[in-house]
C-alpha cells in the first residue's frame, strides 16, 4: 500500500528523495520503496524519518482503516 | 634470477593483500548498505547459493548419465561458482542493493567496465591462442574470458538498472 503521508510530508518540507534519504542515512531507492509501499520499515526507520520530516509515527504512517 | 623474482613477486603480492585488507577493515573501505538493502543482499545470495547448487547437480549428474568428462575436472566447479556471483551481482543490481548508500554509481561502472575489458582482452588473446581451445577447455585458458563475459552482464544489468532508476526517480 502506498504511503502518500510520507510522500506529502517530503514535499511540504520541499525535499528530494534524495534528501530526505541523506538526512535519515539510508538510499535514495529505500525512500522509493517506503512511499510504493513496496517495503515496510523497521520502527527504527519510521522514527528517523519522522525525525527529518518533524511528524509524528501516526501522522506519517499509521494506516487509516485502523481507527476505530 | 628465478629466487629473486618469486621473492619480488611473493612480496609486491603480500603488500596488494595488506592493502586490501586494510580498505576492507577501514570505514574507507567498507560500503554501507541500509536495512531494506541488507534484505535484499540476503535474498540475493540465496538466489546465488541455489543457482551454483542446482548447476553444479545438474552438471555432475550429466556427467553420470552420458558418461561425460570435462577435460578440466575443476571446470563445472569453476564455472558453478562464477554463475552463482553473477545470479548474486543481478538480483542484487535489480533490488538497488548492489551498490553501498555513498558509492557512486558512475565509479563502479568505470571499474566494473575496465576489469570487464580487461579480461575480455585477454580471454580473446587466449581464444586465438588456443585455436578455439582445441586442446580443450581448463580454468586456466578460459579463466579470463569467463570473468570477462560475468563483468559484462552485471555492467549490463546495472547500467540498465541506473538508467531505469535516473527516468523514475525525483
Amino acid at each position: 500500500m502506498k504511503n502518500l503521508k510520507l510522500k506529502a510530508a517530503r514535499a511540504a518540507m520541499d525535499l528530494s528523495q534524495q534528501a530526505l534519504a541523506d538526512r535519515v542515512g539510508v538510499s535514495r531507492q529505500t525512500i522509493v520503496a517506503i512511499e510504493k509501499g513496496d517495503y515496510n520499515p523497521t520502527i527504527n526507520l519510521c522514527r528517523q524519518i519522522c525525525r527529518a520530516l518533524g511528524k509524528t509515527l501516526d501522522e506519517l504512517f499509521w494506516e487509516e482503516e485502523y481507527d476505530d | 634470477m628465478d629466487g629473486s623474482m618469486s621473492v619480488m613477486g611473493t612480496a609486491v603480492l603480500a603488500v596488494v593483500l595488506l592493502l586490501l585488507i586494510w580498505r576492507v577493515l577501514t570505514a574507507k573501505g567498507q560500503a554501507q548498505f541500509d536495512e531494506r538493502q541488507l534484505l535484499a543482499r540476503g535474498a540475493a545470495y540465496r538466489a546465488g547459493f541455489y543457482t551454483m547448487l542446482i548447476f553444479l547437480a545438474g552438471v555432475y549428474l550429466a556427467m553420470n548419465l552420458l558418461d561425460w568428462q570435462p577435460h578440466d575436472a575443476a571446470l563445472p566447479a569453476f564455472g558453478g561458482m562464477c554463475l552463482g556471483v553473477t545470479v548474486f551481482a543481478c538480483v542484487a543490481v535489480v533490488k538497488d542493493a548492489y551498490l553501498g548508500i555513498r558509492q557512486k554509481p558512475k565509479q563502479a561502472l568505470l571499474m566494473i567496465g575496465l576489469v570487464t575489458v580487461v579480461n575480455l582482452a585477454l580471454g580473446a588473446a587466449e581464444l586465438t591462442h588456443s585455436r578455439g581451445f582445441s586442446g580443450g577447455m581448463t580454468v586456466a585458458n578460459s579463466m579470463n574470458l569467463v570473468i570477462g563475459t560475468m563483468g559484462l552482464v552485471i555492467l549490463l544489468t546495472l547500467a540498465a538498472r541506473l538508467a531505469a532508476d535516473r527516468r523514475c526517480g525525483e
